[in-house]
């Protein structure tokens, strides 16, 4: 028996670059599943996606067709996660190649992820983000992304002096 | 290239949140669980560093209760002051309530100029607030300090995973056991994951010692509850220079079936001769998810113990054995019979074998044992063996050697029939002379016996050329001492070296520096 057809949905960008891709892709998004979940009737028309451009979409979409039918996580992990806070920056090999863009695409990628709610590509641009902060000291940090320290000197002593209570090397 | 716009500016707040969530990280280690000292400082200096980027930053770490989670004070110079137990209190409020991690590490030599019961209040006021939601305890602190700890209260530890006790390497307390840490606060902490305790002086074991050392009565246990053992979930355990009488840490050993890492470690020193360990359970336990053993006894305790255990081990991967840096003087009766004995009664599937500096004349005395050990346990992939001394050259040649005796064909037989999954072989010997050049080359041919067990060629180099190119060997890595260095490069078998490299086969020697990511058990 043949497999049945997998409903093809399109979509527009905010550059009107649109894309026709399988429903369980996109059903990655909660943000696009849902609005599917809504819609009773088979509409032609596209998902008008005005917060990504058609580049970023590419992307996006590269990884939720990589990922798809992989279980989505339920609301009892996530919680338990934010509750312990003991999370680990590991990436696995294929989304640390993914990831590896330039700056500005990857915030991009960071806040496509946010609007299109897929948490497990925000988690792997949060971390990509978080390995980049690792181990870097302020300045390093400002520099890697054109932030101006914005403290007084007498601030940024009282800041320091925060950390010196706790050893006398 | 600069982004175009600040990170703040382009991300939103919630964004920023999550990504800095992921750096607040204090997992445990792979094998013990334990958070590492690193990782904890790390997470100590996390929001201080990312507070003192911009006012945005700033802001932002301050409303991330988790990012003022953890503590670590380490001083040198001076005790703790009132300032410090300020300062931290000021970091945990901002934790609110979420579960938190104290170091606090300080020399002995601290106390000149201070009161230790003054210190041990501080300490005292720095742990209590906290108390009901620490999760991570470890103090580093001399064993005077700890006796103001008998004042917590029971139930005030109830989310307590790790719990260490390590006093400073300086610390003359001269305790001869360690305070009551509350033992029913500790009777009823059934969220205890990993248990370190380090006694400061070794004497915590024994009431007295006469003046020749000689131990006169195990003192009456400071931990009573501890008989029925109160930790379900224990995964990690280490004891050294036991704070608990000897009998005591081996009960718990035998109780804690959840275990997956125990470590149990006394100095040779305190010990004397005395051998005193004998189980106190009743049959057969099982532990069936312990994978690392670490043993460092003197060789007559590792007997007492395999005899005395009773429990099964099916997921023991990794054996670790050494001596005690103390027991050169000591008789050592080789690997022992009863570690043999034990493994007939119960066989595992050690991927792993160390054994490091057990003392004199280890191998000569004990390698009939080690050979047979080894013949059953075809499983292992890393064998680390330590302090070889003159005696033990004849079981060296046994093992590693090839030549055209009858010694080649045991050599053979642990390179091909009875570790045919060894990757990892290292040796290690601080008496130069009584390795020869010999040695080296014939143990690094050793390794295409693997493969070549049916050549009957008598020169190495006809050997290697013969047999190297058949199919790969299972070897990899190889460590040696640094003076292997100079004699190898010197030695007309230098040729058969480069063309073992030219092979694939990495070796280092002892001394060169690590390269990046390199995980060899030095």
């Amino acid at each position: 028996m043949a497999a049945p057809a997998t409903q093809q949905i399109k979509i527009r960008c905010n550059d009107e670059k649109e894309f026709t891709v399988d429903r369980d892709v996109l059903e990655r998004s909660v943000l696009i599943k849902n609005m599917l979940e809504d819609v009773t009737e088979q509409q032609d028309a596209p998902i008008p996606l005005p917060n990504v451009s058609g580049p970023v979409m590419a992307k996006v979409l590269e990884y939720c067709t990589h990922h798809r039918g992989e279980p989505l996580p339920s609301a009892d992990t996530e919680q338990s996660q934010d509750e312990t806070r003991k999370r680990t920056t590991d990436i696995s090999e294929w989304d640390q190649k993914f990831i590896t863009v330039d700056q500005e695409m990857l915030f991009e990628i960071i806040l496509a992820a946010n609007y299109l709610d897929i948490k497990s590509l925000l988690d792997v641009g949060c971390k990509t983000v978080a390995n980049m902060i690792k181990g870097k000291t302020p300045e390093e940090i400002r520099k890697l992304f054109n932030i101006v320290n914005d403290f007084t000197p007498e601030e940024e002593a009282q800041i320091k002096k925060e950390n010196e209570w706790a050893e006398d090397r | 290239m600069y982004a175009s716009k600040k990170i703040h500016e382009k991300l939103p707040y919630e964004v920023i949140c999550q990504a800095f969530s992921f750096l607040n990280t204090t997992e445990g280690q792979k094998d013990t669980c334990v958070p590492a000292t690193g990782k904890l400082i790390e997470a100590h200096k996390l929001p201080v560093t990312l507070s003192l980027v911009c006012k945005t930053w700033r802001n932002i770490v301050m409303d991330l209760p988790y990012l003022w989670t953890t503590i670590h004070i380490q001083v040198k110079k001076r005790p703790i002051t009132k300032g410090t137990i300020d300062a931290a209190e000021t970091r945990f409020k901002r934790s609110k309530k979420l579960g938190c991690h104290l170091f606090l590490a300080f020399p002995f030599h601290v106390f000149k100029s201070s009161d230790p019961e003054v210190i041990g209040d501080m300490v005292l006021n720095l742990v209590q607030p906290i108390s009901p939601r620490l999760e991570t305890l470890v103090l580093c602190v001399p064993a005077a300090c700890l006796w103001s700890l008998q004042k917590l209260s029971p139930f005030h530890l109830p989310r307590l995973q790790t719990f260490i006790i390590r006093p400073p390497k300086d610390d003359n307390s001269k305790l001869r056991s360690l305070p009551n840490l509350s033992p029913d606060a500790f009777a009823h902490c059934s969220s205890l994951r990993n248990l370190e305790l380090t006694h400061p002086t070794g004497l915590g074991m024994f009431q007295s010692m006469d003046p020749t050392g000689t131990l006169l009565a195990p003192v009456s246990r400071p931990f009573p509850n501890l008989t029925i053992f109160p930790y379900p979930g224990l995964q990690s355990l280490k004891l050294t220079d036991f704070a608990l009488p000897l009998r005591l840490a081996i009960d718990i050993f035998h109780l804690a079936t959840g275990l997956h890492y125990c470590q149990l470690k006394v100095s040779a020193l305190r010990l004397g001769t005395h051998s005193p360990i004998a189980s106190t359970s009743s049959g057969l336990l099982t532990h069936p998810n312990l994978r690392v053993l670490e043993l460092c006894f003197t060789s007559g305790f590792i007997s007492n113990f395999f005899r005395g255990l009773q429990t099964d081990l099916p997921q023991l991967e990794d054996l670790k054995i050494s001596g005690t840096r103390d027991a050169q003087n000591l008789v050592s009766w080789g690997l022992p019979a009863e570690l043999l004995d034990f493994m007939v009664r119960h066989p595992i599937s050690l991927k792993r074998l160390e054994i490091r500096g057990v003392g004199r004349s280890f191998f000569s005395e004990g390698d009939a044992h080690l050979l047979n050990f080894l013949r059953m346990n075809d499983s292992i992939e890393v064998l680390a063996l330590d302090e070889l001394q003159a005696s033990d050259i004849s079981f060296i040649k046994e093992l590693i050697w090839r030549n055209e005796s009858a010694v080649t064909v045991q050599a053979s037989h642990v390179g091909g029939q009875i570790l045919p999954n060894l990757k990892y072989f290292s040796l290690a010997d601080k008496h130069p002379h009584n390795l020869t050049d010999e040695v080296l080359i014939g143990f690094l041919c050793s390794r295409w016996d693997v493969i070549g067990e049916s050549n009957g060629e008598s020169e190495h180099g006809e050997h290697l050329s013969q047999t190297s190119s058949s199919s790969p060997a299972q070897l990899q890595k190889v460590i040696l001492p640094q003076f292997w260095g100079g004699r190898a490069t010197r030695s007309r078998n230098f040729g058969d070296l480069s063309r073992l490299q030219e092979e694939g086969l990495v070796f280092r020697f002892e001394g060169d520096p690590p390269e990046n990511g390199d995980d060899w058990a030095t």
